[in-house]
């Protein structure tokens, strides 16, 4: 009984130090493939293309829309107990801290991540990967780094693009809501701004977005056999880094606040 | 000259590698027959470190290479030695030229027009004209098989392993592929290891035949003993492909 308990649990420790084991010597090999940066230029550049072009529609249809809502919530919620202009400063910091950054990484990890997990594990069960490895390519440098790299840009970049919109959605669904003018708005959120707020936006969303890249390469590269083994890479990538960046989120934020 | 000592290779409960003991022969085409699923792609991946023995070793130009890190492999063995996929294994993101280019690219410091010309080349010597923009999904198996043998070529490697050449291939694109590897073989003096379960191929390329079965090799003959050799197995698999001994 008890050599059973210990045995199953055994096993699972075990799986769960061989799992964090490989992702941290990956993440490692794929910071250190960084000095050949200049060899994988192209690949990088593709890889930025991929994960903007992929993710940025669907990004701002997400931060207008939370814009939107939280214009509406906070208005109604908040609009009869302080003086209206107060809401702007409310859904600024809303955004720039929480909304803006997580939202973002959530919807790149399912729309990027997915795509890089399914890309690289279909490379995997196809030999495609084999092959690299056969012509002294490592996949580390040619398909974990420029995505990394991609990622470090890409994913920050989109939250300055959706952290606009958002403001920009926040605003216009405020002055219906509570029919605050563009000045009061832009009073409210000028009381309420510390450049801190952006530092711990964007940190927040390349922290999300290096692990969201690395998780998502590394379940491709770890892929099963055949297309199940393909198809359970891509959900362990989305739910892993849905789980990490919730995680990192109160982390960060305990942290910096 | 590779020589495979004791190779014993196993996956969770199931022992594929049995003790194989094999040497390959330089400039020679040296065929490893044997049944589905017996561990022939196992075998191959060996010799050109994808996968690493759980004991014995495997020498390439003398050197031990069983228990060489990757970074190792790379420099020592992988530069003059290729692989050709069973199933192509082209990168399927890439034209057919940055696929034959992507490995020149990396490893030599070539400029744009040299590159060219080596992947023009290359592609002539499998006979493949304008498919250069081409994407591995718009070919046919044949010639992405071909595409997969010039990009092996392309750093003019001594060893070249193929891994089922022909199989599900028709009869004329599997005669195409039977002839190149022995010209390969023949001008460029590429020494081959060719797995293969098509006895008709073998009967038109080997220097050498090596049979895998049960782990072991249990048949490692010259072409001449082909029709003579008396081991059981042998003859079952011979005939069980053609029908009867002509
Ligand atoms: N990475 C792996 N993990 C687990 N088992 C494996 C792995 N690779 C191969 N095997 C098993 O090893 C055995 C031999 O496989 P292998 O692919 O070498 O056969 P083969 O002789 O090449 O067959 P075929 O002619 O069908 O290609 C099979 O039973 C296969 O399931
Ligand atoms: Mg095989």
């Amino acid at each position: 009984m008890i050599k059973h308990f210990l045995e199953t649990y055994g096993r699972a420790g075990k799986t769960f130090f061989t799992y964090y084991g490989k992702l941290t010597k990956m993440s490692v090999q794929s910071f250190l493939a960084i000095r050949k940066l200049h060899i994988y230029r192209p690949q990088i550049i593709d890889e930025f293309m991929v994960i903007g072009r992929r993710s940025f529609p669907i990004v701002s249809i997400t931060a207008i829309f939370m814009g939107l809502v939280l214009g509406v919530q906070i208005g109604t919620q908040m609009g009869s107990m302080t003086a209206k202009y107060v809401e702007g400063g409310l859904v600024l910091r809303a955004i720039l801290l929480e909304m803006g950054p997580v939202i973002t990484a959530v919807v790149i990890a399912g729309r990027a991540g997915a795509g890089i997990a399914s890309e690289l594990g279909t490379m995997v069960v196809t030999e495609q990967v084999d092959a690299l490895r056969t012509m002294a390519i490592d996949p580390i440098e040619i398909l974990v780094m420029p995505r990394l790299i991609a990622g470090i840009f890409a994913i920050p970049a989109l939250t300055v693009f959706s952290n606009i919109f958002s403001i920009f959605a926040g605003f216009v669904s405020t002055k219906f809501a509570i029919n605050l003018d563009y000045d009061g708005f832009v009073k409210g959120m000028r009381m309420a701004f510390h450049g801190h707020d952006v530092f711990i936006s964007l940190s927040k969303s390349l922290i999300f977005g290096i692990v969201l890249i690395l998780l998502s390469c590394f379940w491709g590269l770890n892929s099963g056999k055949g297309a199940r083994g393909v198809g359970l890479a891509t959900t362990s990538a989305v739910v892993s880094s849905l789980i990490a960046i919730f995680v990192l989120d109160y982390i960060i934020s305990a942290l910096l606040l | 000259m590779i020589i495979l000592k004791n190779i014993h290779k196993r996956f969770g409960s199931k022992r594929v590698l049995d003790g194989v003991n094999l040497t390959l022969e330089e400039k020679r085409i040296t065929t490893i027959i044997g049944m589905s699923g017996t561990g022939k792609s196992v075998l191959l991946k060996h010799i050109i470190g994808l996968l690493k023995p759980d004991a014995g070793d495997i020498f390439v130009d003398e050197m031990p290479i069983a228990r060489m890190r990757e970074e190792e492999l790379n420099r020592k063995v992988r530069i003059k030695m290729s692989m050709v996929f069973q199933e192509a294994a082209l990168w399927d993101s890439l034209t057919i030229f940055e696929n034959i280019a992507l490995a020149l690219r990396i490893h030599k410091h070539l400029t744009s027009p040299e590159i060219a010309r080596l992947i023009h080349e290359n592609l002539e010597l499998v006979d493949l004209r304008d498919i250069e923009n081409a994407y591995p999904i718009e070919l046919s198996g044949g010639m992405k098989k071909r595409v997969g043998i010039a990009r092996a070529i392309a750093i003019r490697p001594k060893y070249l392993l193929y891994d089922e050449p022909t199989t599900g291939l028709d009869p004329i694109n599997a005669s195409i592929i039977n002839k190149l590897i022995v010209r390969l073989n023949r001008e460029l003096s590429i020494t081959s290891i060719v797995i293969t379960h098509d006895i008709g191929s073998v009967s038109k390329i080997a220097d050498r035949i090596a049979m895998l079965d049960n782990g072991k090799i249990i048949v490692d003959i010259a072409k001449e003993q082909m029709w003579t050799h008396d081991d059981p197995t042998y003859i079952n698999f011979i005939k069980g492909h053609i029908g009867v001994i002509p």
